[in-house]
């Protein structure tokens, strides 16, 4: 009996699956055949609200994507780069020097004259000092005299004294150029980060060192009496 | 939660052709058994979101099926707004006595497998109680594993696989009503 059924149970499967879809289908087709019905505006209304969030959702889920993928392609190119750069002893030099230049202060100055420093003590008169350097040491001894200003890394010396005869200057690896002072020839000589300028006046030697840029060495130095 | 199952724009696409393509149907199914406009509406409405949410349960290459899926979700969604407004009687499934669907029968080979019995079959599906017909419909045409539809009805695995069992019992007894099978 019990073996009857299971046999009886397998045939019941067999016809159930056999008729499920077709009544299923029956149905749905006698519903299908129904009049259009016409939907309420708050329905469609609510319907749009949910496709409209959706694709809102969907949209925002691209860009995220594509923001990813751009910060993948972005740092893959930094990490390649980088790769390159620093195999290569050239590039990898060239690219240090340009990082450590944009780390230098000079930037941040503002050179501007109406926020400019000056300095004036018994023996001399500096008209301009670019804004943020002051006094750090001065040295005067017989006919030698020598002002030093800082500004964080950066630096200006000024020095005087009397010079008879000639003197020389190293200018290996150097640019030196003739320029004037206040009318006066001057030499101006710039090497790595260092440029100089000197001149003499009424046979006082003057030597104007600093960090700075010419234009601004130039202007300090039309500033001293 | 809304849309959790949507993940691509053709997915999104897929679920606004099936809402213009299966709206009316699943209204007209709604509105037979609730009879107000509104709240036919409203299971139209929470059927595409239930939907949403069960999206790979749809099958996408045969329309029928997933026609069939729309419509047996929108039947469960009425069942229990028509269970939530007192109109439809709960009964616990668990003290409810099924009986044995497979009670001692003489020789199966009395009972054959003929257009005429498929035809008993198809009948009473129809006329099936919603609360078997769906939990059966979802096994059988939609292939779900119990576990599935549990989530979808959400009713207990334990009443879900009763359920399918009272309703194979009951269309073995219109088998026997029409003296297909014999005891």
């Amino acid at each position: 009996m019990s073996n009857n059924n299971e046999r009886l149970d397998k045939i019941l499967d067999i016809l159930i699956d056999e008729a499920v879809e077709s009544a299923l289908d029956k149905e749905l087709t006698e519903y299908e055949s129904a009049e259009q019905h016409v939907f309420s505006k708050e329905h469609e209304e609510k319907m749009q609200k949910i496709f409209n969030k959706h694709k809102r959702k969907l949209f925002f889920q691209k860009a995220c994507k594509f923001a990813t993928r751009a910060a993948c392609f972005a740092l893959a190119f930094l990490i390649t780069s980088s790769i390159v750069v620093f195999s290569v002893t050239a590039w990898r030099i060239k690219f240090l020097n340009f990082m450590l230049d944009l780390s230098q202060p000079n930037s941040r100055f503002n050179y501007t004259d109406n926020v400019a420093n000056s300095y004036k003590d018994e023996n001399i008169e500096m008209q301009y000092i670019p804004y943020g350097f002051i006094l750090e040491d001065k040295f005067i001894k017989d006919y030698k005299m020598r002002w030093k200003f800082n500004y964080g890394d950066e630096y200006i010396l000024l020095s005087c004294s009397n010079i008879k005869g000639d003197f020389t200057a190293d200018t290996e690896n150097s640019m030196t150029e003739n320029i004037t002072i206040d009318d006066k020839e001057a030499i101006y000589i710039s090497k790595d980060r260092r440029n100089i300028i000197f001149w003499n006046v009424d046979n006082v030697y003057y030597m104007l060192v600093g960090s700075i840029n010419k234009d601004e060495l130039v202007k300090i130095a039309e500033g001293i009496k | 939660m809304l849309f959790m199952m949507i993940k691509t724009e053709e997915d999104r696409l897929f679920v606004e052709e099936l809402y213009f393509r299966y709206r009316n149907l699943l209204f007209t199914i709604a509105y037979k058994r609730l009879h107000n406009e509104a709240l036919s509406e409203d299971a139209v409405m929470e059927t595409f979101i239930k939907a949403i949410d069960n999206l790979h349960h749809i099958d996408r290459e045969n329309p029928t099926r997933a026609r069939n899926y729309l419509a047996t979700i929108c039947q469960n969604i009425v069942t229990d707004m028509l269970r939530k407004m007192g109109k439809n009687p709960v009964v616990s499934i668990d003290d409810e006595d099924f009986g044995d669907v497979t009670d001692d029968y003489s020789d199966p080979q009395d009972m054959v497998i003929s257009k005429e019995a498929v035809s008993i079959i198809e009948d009473a599906i129809i006329n099936l109680d919603p609360k078997y017909k769906e939990p059966l419909i979802l096994r059988r045409i939609n292939k779900m594993s119990i576990d599935e539809i549990s989530q979808t009805l959400d009713i207990s695995k334990e009443a879900v696989n009763k359920r399918i069992l009272r309703a194979k019992y009951k269309l073995k007894e219109q088998l026997e009503v029409k003296e297909v099978i014999k005891k």
